[in-house]
């Protein structure tokens, strides 16, 4: 197969009209990317999630522009996926400026770090609200400018840039209340030894009570 | 404390051959192409069967001996350990009641063991279908036998838990991921912290604690010894059944906690919560055998876990015999009705009692519940199991004149003109107001009144009720005629009975909950309404306290 030169929009258009190369070449160069997206969110089901963003991109293909990039729309088209996974699951809709991922009660299992900063900060991203946690992953780990993030939202660029801001700050602080051991979270990631000596500890002093 | 500059956070990275999976799956449906088969050595990957905290089990099939197999996928942290002796001898064990493991080999640098496929659920699954005693002993013991075989070769679980344990089809319990989980004698170089973070819904109870990436157990289930980081042995395995043991036939865990930490404490300290209703009935004899098992301290536990089962086996025979077959639930039915709510939903839908108890798998001994005495006023009215009374009661500080109550009365009248017209009586000194859903009573004391006031909203829940059930026990008949047509009627005609009542009666119960969910929702409007309303007759009666004694100048207000 060569490799294929042409722009998203103009594969995303191809597969519209029904050529499913067009669609299998899109689907590869984006698939890492959404993966990635549902990685810290949920803990199962990536596979229907996944599945849905890509059809989700055809089924609303009347509102691509297609002087907008593809990657914004489908990360847009992602979002909502996962608005509706949460929304049917608590049979009401989501707040994604108000709830986080911690409060919905689903947590991603297994998530891989490389080491102890970075479990934390996985965490501490589950924490924040939903809408600043996507604003952060995308900022970070797919390099999006505030234009891009700005489509993705669906707000203009000042209420992008203003998100990206407030989401930093409320990352650093559940960052600082995690490793500063101000929740249970923390309790799990402890090594056994410290664990068991308070344990320990506690107990002798409530029997000497 | 000023914050360490926060460094940008890195996309968590997923094991190759889990991306690789996912790609493939994921592209298939969307393209709908057949995609090259995954492999795994040498067997063929058909799909992802779980996540545990080890690693990714598959479903695979082995080509050559034309077997399906479980494939569990270890994290490559976990890989690079040598192999231990224990999982050496757990490939030598052979037990029907320990899962088998057919071959351990490599794969792209991860680790992955090979073993039975289970066709069937977990422990917990399983005992969730609302199981007899006898069955819950049957199972156990059978669980116990495999955990005494792998003791009797040196090995100890560590992590046992109903989520280990597999129950087949065939109703044979299989212990699962024995001894894997040990941690290496020395922290290995670069060990990734691996923590399967909170799985959902279940919070701290369900946590693994970690040391250096090595699993050590789940803090609901792990004994005392093992939450002071003591070395395990065959005891600590025992406690860990005992808990399960409990939580199965009492309906919850023996030790708890908010969190974690308060669980710890619980378990070390041994202070044991016995539950409000059982579950089921528990004979004093397990209940003994629980508790020994329980102990905080290893030595006064039973000495190993045959001791243990010899006694259940001993007293198998004397508990309840087992329940006539009957098919799987379709829907897991809520087994809490008393026998009152059988016979009403029974009546809802036309069965006679016997017919509805017999589907819904009832023993003899249901606990009547006392129906609530009729009175005038019933402020803890209940029906079906829910609070079909919201009441609102405010204490005044000055008697009130009877032209007040009266007064009181007659703007409630106006308020609820809507509902329906109201009497009004004197009942000695009290005022009593009745109207067909709402009560007013006021009733005046020594130094002041109480008023009170009632909203049955029994009726609501009644009309509710037919409704939904009727509506779902619609559904049932769809979807009875549909099965129907599969059936031999001329065959099976018991079968086809219970089957028929089955499938009714859980529609029955479907529609049950959803008219509950609605009346509770009715309930709490109700309950704020009436609490405004009494809030306006205090107010009332607090008016002509501070107003001239003849004419309060005050106007009715218009109704809502």
């Amino acid at each position: 197969m060569i490799s294929d030169e042409r722009s998203d929009v103009d594969l995303f258009g191809a597969w519209v009209a029904g050529d499913g190369e067009a669609g299998e070449l899109l689907f590869e160069r984006h698939f890492e990317a959404i993966a990635r997206f549902f990685r810290n969110k949920v803990d199962r089901g990536h596979d229907d999630l996944i599945q849905k963003t890509f059809l989700g991109c055809v089924e609303a293909r009347s509102r691509f522009r297609g002087d907008a990039s593809f990657r914004t729309f489908l990360f847009a088209v992602a979002r909502n996926v996962l608005g509706k996974h949460y929304r049917s699951a608590r049979r009401s809709p989501i707040e994604f400026r108000e709830v986080s991922i911690h409060d919905l009660g689903a947590s991603p299992s297994v998530v891989y770090a490389r080491d102890q900063q970075q479990l934390v900060m996985l965490s501490a991203l589950r924490r924040i609200p939903l809408e600043y946690q996507i604003v952060l992953e995308l900022h970070y780990w797919e390099a999006m400018t505030g234009a891009a993030i700005a489509e993705v939202l669906g707000v203009p660029l000042g209420t992008a840039k203003t998100r990206i801001r407030r989401a930093k700050q409320l990352l650093a602080a559940e960052y600082e209340e995690l490793v500063s051991g101000g929740s249970t979270v923390q309790a799990t990631e402890t090594r056994l030894d410290t664990w068991a000596r308070s344990l320990r500890k506690e107990l002798f002093s409530s029997e000497s009570t | 404390m000023p914050s360490e500059a926060l460094t940008q956070p890195t996309a968590p990275a997923a094991p190759p051959l889990e991306l690789e999976r996912l790609r493939s799956a994921v592209k298939s449906r969307l393209f709908q192409k057949t995609q090259e088969p995954l492999r795994i050595g040498r067997f063929r990957v058909l799909r992802c069967i779980g996540q545990g905290g080890m690693g990714m089990v598959f479903a695979a099939r082995d080509d050559e001996l034309q077997r399906t197999v479980a494939i569990k996928l270890l994290r490559p942290e976990l890989s690079a350990a040598r192999l231990t002796d224990e999982a050496k001898a757990l490939a030598r064990l052979s037990h029907p009641n320990v899962v088998g493991i057919y071959d351990v080999g490599e794969h792209e640098d991860q680790r992955f063991i090979a073993m039975e496929y289970v066709d069937g659920c977990t422990l917990g699954t399983w005992l969730r279908g609302g199981r007899s005693l006898h069955e819950i002993l049957e199972v156990f013991i059978a669980a116990g036998r495999g955990l005494a075989a792998a003791h009797n070769v040196g090995l100890v679980h560590r992590d046992f838990k109903p989520d280990n344990v597999l129950v087949g089809r065939d109703g044979r319990p299989r212990i699962l991921d024995f001894g894997l989980a040990r941690p290496p004698d020395r922290p290995l170089p670069g060990a990734l912290i691996v923590v399967p973070s909170l799985p959902e819904g279940c919070d701290a109870e369900e946590t693994a604690l970690t040391r250096n990436g090595m699993l050590l157990g789940t803090p609901a289930y792990m004994a005392p010894e093992q939450h002071l980081g003591e070395p395990a042995d065959a005891r600590s395995d025992q406690f860990s059944f005992a808990v399960a043991l409990y939580e199965a036939v009492y309906g919850s865990r023996p030790f708890r906690g908010d969190d974690i930490r308060t669980l710890s404490l619980a378990i070390v300290r041994g202070t044991l919560q016995r539950p409000a209703t059982p579950r089921v009935e528990v004979p004093p004899w397990l209940d003994a055998v629980l508790h020994r098992a329980l102990r905080v301290s290893p030595d006064s536990r039973f000495s190993t876990i045959d001791a243990l089962l010899e006694v259940l086996v001993k007293h198998l025979g004397e508990s309840m015999p087992a329940t006539p077959h009957r098919p799987e639930p379709v829907l897991g039915y809520d087994d809490t009705l008393s026998l009152e709510e059988v016979r009403d939903v029974a009546a809802q839908v036309g069965l006679g009692e016997a017919d509805a108890r017999v589907a819904l798998g009832k023993q003899a001994a249901l606990m009547p519940r006392p129906s609530p005495s009729g009175v005038l006023l019933s402020p803890a009215g209940q029906h079906f199991r829910m609070d079909t009374a919201a009441s609102s009661s405010i204490e005044l500080t000055h008697r009130p004149s009877r032209n007040t109550m009266v007064l009181m009365a007659h703007e409630l009248e106006i308020a609820e003109a809507r509902r329906g017209k109201g009497h009004t009586q004197f009942i000695g000194e009290s005022l009593a107001w009745t109207s067909p859903n709402l009560e007013l009573r006021v009733l005046p004391k020594a130094n002041g009144a109480t008023i009170l006031l009632v909203s049955d909203l029994t009726r609501a829940l009644k009309r509710r009720l037919r409704v939904t059930l009727a509506l779902t026990s619609f559904g049932g008949f769809m979807l009875f005629a549909a099965i129907a047509e599969s059936l031999d009627p001329s065959g099976s005609d018991g079968r086809f009975i219970v089957a028929f009542l089955v499938i009714l009666i859980s529609e029955v119960l479907l529609g049950w909950r959803l008219a509950r969910a609605l009346h509770r929702q009715h309930l709490a409007q109700e309950q704020a309404r009436i609490d405004h309303y009494n809030h306006r007759l205090a107010a009332l009666a607090e008016a002509e306290r501070t107003g001239p004694h003849e004419g309060l100048g005050y106007v009715p207000s218009q109704s809502k």
